[in-house]
């Protein structure tokens, strides 16, 4: 192990669509998924990450690397996340929580999953709909009738659609 | 009203077996699994969490699986104490919106769920059917506030039936357990051990339901009483405390305030007066609120004085709303804390009075 030797071991992960990336192993074993991976001994070559992309991949390993510089300061380490997450789109937010819950990363899915909250909050369901891009299946009759049904959740209500 | 619904979920879900990915392709929200997606609207309030069901059928049913039920109209009862006709009105309202969600709501979970309405003593059945509800979904955070000014009636309290031992074959989904505690409760008829918060506000709670809690929440760290007019000598007391944070407030029969810990290893029990090897190490700030220079406001300092070791700032707030010579009151207790706390408190100990 790295910490006995003295000298920082790498690790080499592929993404799903075969690139490779090379990170220290104290910065991916934040990922318990990979973290168990090393500890049963199955680091030694290319460790495949089928259910992560490129592009999400290199992410996240950005983040690995960024959280794993900062000291034990749990203030510190917020103000990271927040920076970090602060200009992914939607899209990128979206892969980043199934990646993060994939290598079972509960620090970053936790940050994504309220990053993602907090862009819908006091947001109306069309804004929410355009930004996300969710086509809304309904037909106009049953919009009205789940509408009817959850009238409780549009009182009182001040959307804040500006952005 | 009812069929009505049954008739469109049957609807929709006949559409959403047709077609297994219903957003467009840009779409990687609607994507993520319903354990995510609920989990991320378990951080909206839930106004905004069950608006999501407007969005598609994909998002018809995930605000129910959220783990936070949040029935705060703070900001909205204000209108409410100035009208009575108004307030019994919407407290009928009320009641309807809490019954019809919960009824809806699926998770089997819960981190929080909060009642925050005046209600009176004739909703009674329902507060605790509530109760029960949470309670059956290990809640972790609970906050029961029915503070209610204009109305005041018969004190809701908190009902023993809850607390009390139910039958065996509810014992068989407890698991094991070696807190020692729980023997004096085998068949608990709810699962006290998720709870790590608890807040009561106008609702009547005794001595022993606070015991009863202490005894039974091994993760309890929060707990606040607030306008119970049944407490009267609580203890607080336990082997394992993880209690960091305790209120009691403006509970009128209070008598006396027992602190006692269980030494984990001798188990001799210590009451505070005997308390002198009991160290507190950490406390550093100790604010008394409402001091009015009794002797026992004073011993309990000396008791501070004594056990917080790495004590830095004591201070005194003389603050009294309901005294009708306030000034008066506040001026004399402020005059009393110079003269008797001033000489006890070490110079490394900054002594504040306000």
């Amino acid at each position: 192990m790295a910490a006995e030797t003295g000298t920082p071991t790498t690790l080499t992960l592929k993404s799903n669509d075969d690139e490779l990336f090379s990170v220290a192993e104290s910065a991916a074993i934040l990922s318990v998924t990979i973290r168990n991976m090393v500890e049963d001994g199955c680091a030694g070559g290319v460790i495949p990450l089928d259910n992560v992309d490129g592009k999400t991949l290199a992410s996240v390993i950005t983040y690995m690397n960024g959280i794993s510089a900062i000291p034990a300061d749990e203030e510190k380490k917020k103000s990271y996340r927040d920076k970090f997450l602060s200009d992914k789109d939607f899209e990128t937010l979206a892969d980043m929580v199934l990646a993060a819950n994939y290598l079972n990363m509960s620090c970053l899915m936790d940050a994504v999953s309220a990053k993602i909250a907090q862009v819908m909050e006091k947001k109306s369901v069309g804004w929410v709909r355009r930004k996300f891009g969710i086509e809304n299946d309904y037909t106009p009759e049953e919009e009205a009738a789940v509408k009817e049904e959850h009238k409780w959740t549009f009182e009182g209500v001040e959307t804040d659609d500006d952005n | 009203m009812e069929g009505k619904r049954v008739q469109i979920d049957s609807k929709v879900q006949r559409k959403c077996r047709k077609t297994s990915f219903v957003g467009g392709v840009d779409d990687r929200v609607s994507q993520l699994p319903d354990d995510i997606l609920a989990d991320i609207l378990s951080r909206l309030s839930l106004k905004e969490a069950g608006r999501t069901s407007v969005l598609s059928s994909r998002w018809m049913n995930l605000w129910k699986h959220t783990n936070s039920l949040n029935f705060d109209t703070k900001r909205e009862s204000h209108k409410h104490y100035a009208q009575r006709k108004l307030l019994k009105r919407d407290r009928r309202k009320y009641v309807k919106w809490v019954n019809s969600v919960l009824r809806s709501h699926k998770s089997t979970v819960l981190k929080e769920f909060r009642i925050r309405f005046p209600l009176n003593a004739s909703d009674r059945n329902t507060i605790t059917q509530w109760l029960e509800f949470a309670l059956s979904r290990q809640v972790q955070k609970l906050e029961l506030d029915i503070q209610n000014y204009y109305d005041p009636t018969e004190e809701y309290c908190f009902p023993n039936g809850l607390l009390i031992p139910s039958s065996c074959r509810a014992s068989k989904l407890q698991p094991p357990s070696d807190n020692i505690c729980i023997d004096h409760h085998p068949c608990m008829l709810f699962d006290f051990k998720s709870l790590k918060a608890l807040s009561f506000k106008s609702v009547g709670v005794s001595d022993g339901d606070i015991n009863f809690f202490l005894d039974n929440c091994p993760q309890l760290e929060q707990l606040i009483v607030s306008q119970s007019k049944k407490l009267s000598k609580p203890e607080i007391c336990g082997s394992s405390l993880k209690l960091k944070h305790l209120e009691l407030v403006n509970c009128c029969g209070l008598e006396s305030l027992k602190f006692k810990w269980f030494d984990a290893l001798s188990r001799r029990d210590r009451e505070v007066k005997d308390a002198i090897k009991i160290l507190h190490r950490h406390l550093k700030v100790f604010k008394f609120c409402g001091y009015y220079g009794a002797t026992n406001d004073v011993e309990l300092l000396s008791y501070i004085l004594g056990n917080c070791v790495v004590l830095e700032k004591i201070i005194i707030d003389p603050y009294f709303t309901w005294s009708r010579d306030k000034l008066q009151v506040e001026e004399t207790a402020r005059n009393n804390a110079k003269q008797k706390l001033a000489p006890q408190v070490p110079q490394h100990i900054e002594l504040v009075i306000l």
